[in-house]
């Protein structure tokens, strides 16, 4: 039986925001096997005041944001706001066209 | 031979030392009002101190050694040929702050420390040198502060003020902007984004076109006192952060205000 009410298809910057958190909460951890205390990251956690991401993971974030978008991170939106959680990067990043 | 193949730095007299002095006197003079200590420290840096800050890893394509002859009785051209170096246990100092941290190293503060010091700096700058740009030599001041996370917080912003009043005192416009430092390694690059999402590192720049960095602000976190052993008294290690005014580029900021590159 169908439902009565279809879900509605996930935007761009939703499937970004899910494949963001997959990407830091498993992918990351077996590329970056530095020894550091695990979190689960929710789109809200705050991912550098808890050292989440330290130099090398950054990287790892860099290269995912740039290969997801299939555009260079321009350097004048390399700062926090644009980066604090995978909620900020998703709504400037996620989008169809160039933020 | 142009000059800046004969000299790292500027020969300096008369009028152009006299500037050079003031230039000086004025950050002095406002680091020993802020309540900083003065410090003389050394041109030469241990190479165990430089390993100690990492900057081997972050840096290693700006350093320079001091080599000694292996066998100094061998034929003059064949002196400081590379098999007749010694391995060596002295660098040339490419920032003042460094010999801070080893002074206090594994000593525990009772309260915030704050010095100024004066020294001749050395980076290995590949790109086209300039006096008053880029020198290989040249000398900066810096003010350093160890303490807590918080003390530095207090601190740094009225720190920023005094620069931009030291500025204004000397006739130069300038404004801040979010800078990184020149990292080597694919991983030191990563410390480059970092600092420049975290805003750690901050720059003077002279308000041109052509940018020019005079002085910056930069925060360490609990870098230095971890690799350095620092604690305070609750046995955690102390933040640290400097102040660096490249006293070269200030000085060509007073005296040739379009800094344009020398004929």
């Amino acid at each position: 039986m169908r439902a009565l009410i279809e879900p509605k298809p996930l935007t761009h910057r939703e499937r970004f925001r899910t494949a963001l958190l997959d990407f830091i909460n498993n992918a990351l951890p077996e590329l970056d096997r530095s020894p550091r205390q695990q979190w689960r990251v929710e789109p809200d956690t705050p991912l550098f005041e808890t050292g989440l991401i330290d130099s090398l993971a950054i990287l790892h974030l860099m290269a995912f944001v740039e290969q997801f978008t299939g555009r260079p991170v321009p350097p004048r939106l390399v700062v926090m706001n644009h980066f604090r959680t995978v909620q900020a990067i998703a709504e400037t990043f996620g989008l169809e066209e160039e933020p | 031979m142009s000059p800046v193949e004969q000299c790292a730095a500027p020969i300096r007299q008369h009028s152009a030392l006299k500037e050079f002095e003031v230039t000086d006197a004025c950050i002095r003079s406002m680091a020993l009002a802020q309540g900083a200590q003065e410090a003389a420290y050394p041109a030469l840096i241990a190479r165990d101190v430089l390993c100690a800050a990492e900057y081997d890893r972050a840096f290693p394509h700006l350093l320079l050694a001091a080599a000694a002859a292996r066998n100094p009785e061998v034929a003059p051209d064949d002196l400081f040929r590379l098999d007749n170096l010694q391995n060596p246990a002295w660098f040339l100092s490419p920032a003042v702050c460094y010999h801070t941290y080893a002074q206090f190293a594994g000593r525990t503060l009772v309260g915030p420390v704050l010095i100024t010091a004066r020294g001749k700096c050395f980076r290995n700058e590949g790109r086209e040198l300039s006096f008053g740009r880029r020198q290989i030599e040249f000398e900066m001041r810096e003010i350093v502060l160890l303490g807590s996370g918080a003390w530095i917080e207090e601190r740094l912003p009225q720190l920023q003020d005094e620069v931009e009043a030291v500025a204004a005192e000397l006739g130069i416009m300038g404004r801040w902007q979010v800078a990184e430092d020149p990292f080597f390694l694919p991983r030191a690059q990563g410390k480059a984004l970092l600092q420049r999402l975290l805003a750690t590192k901050s720059e003077y720049c002279l308000d041109h076109p052509d940018t020019l960095a005079l002085a910056s602000i930069n925060r360490h976190g609990a870098f230095f006192g971890e690799r350095f052993r620092i604690f305070n008294l609750e046995r955690s290690p102390v933040h640290s952060a400097c102040v660096a005014f490249g006293l070269d580029r200030w000085t060509a900021a007073r005296t040739r205000p379009l800094l344009s590159e020398p004929s």
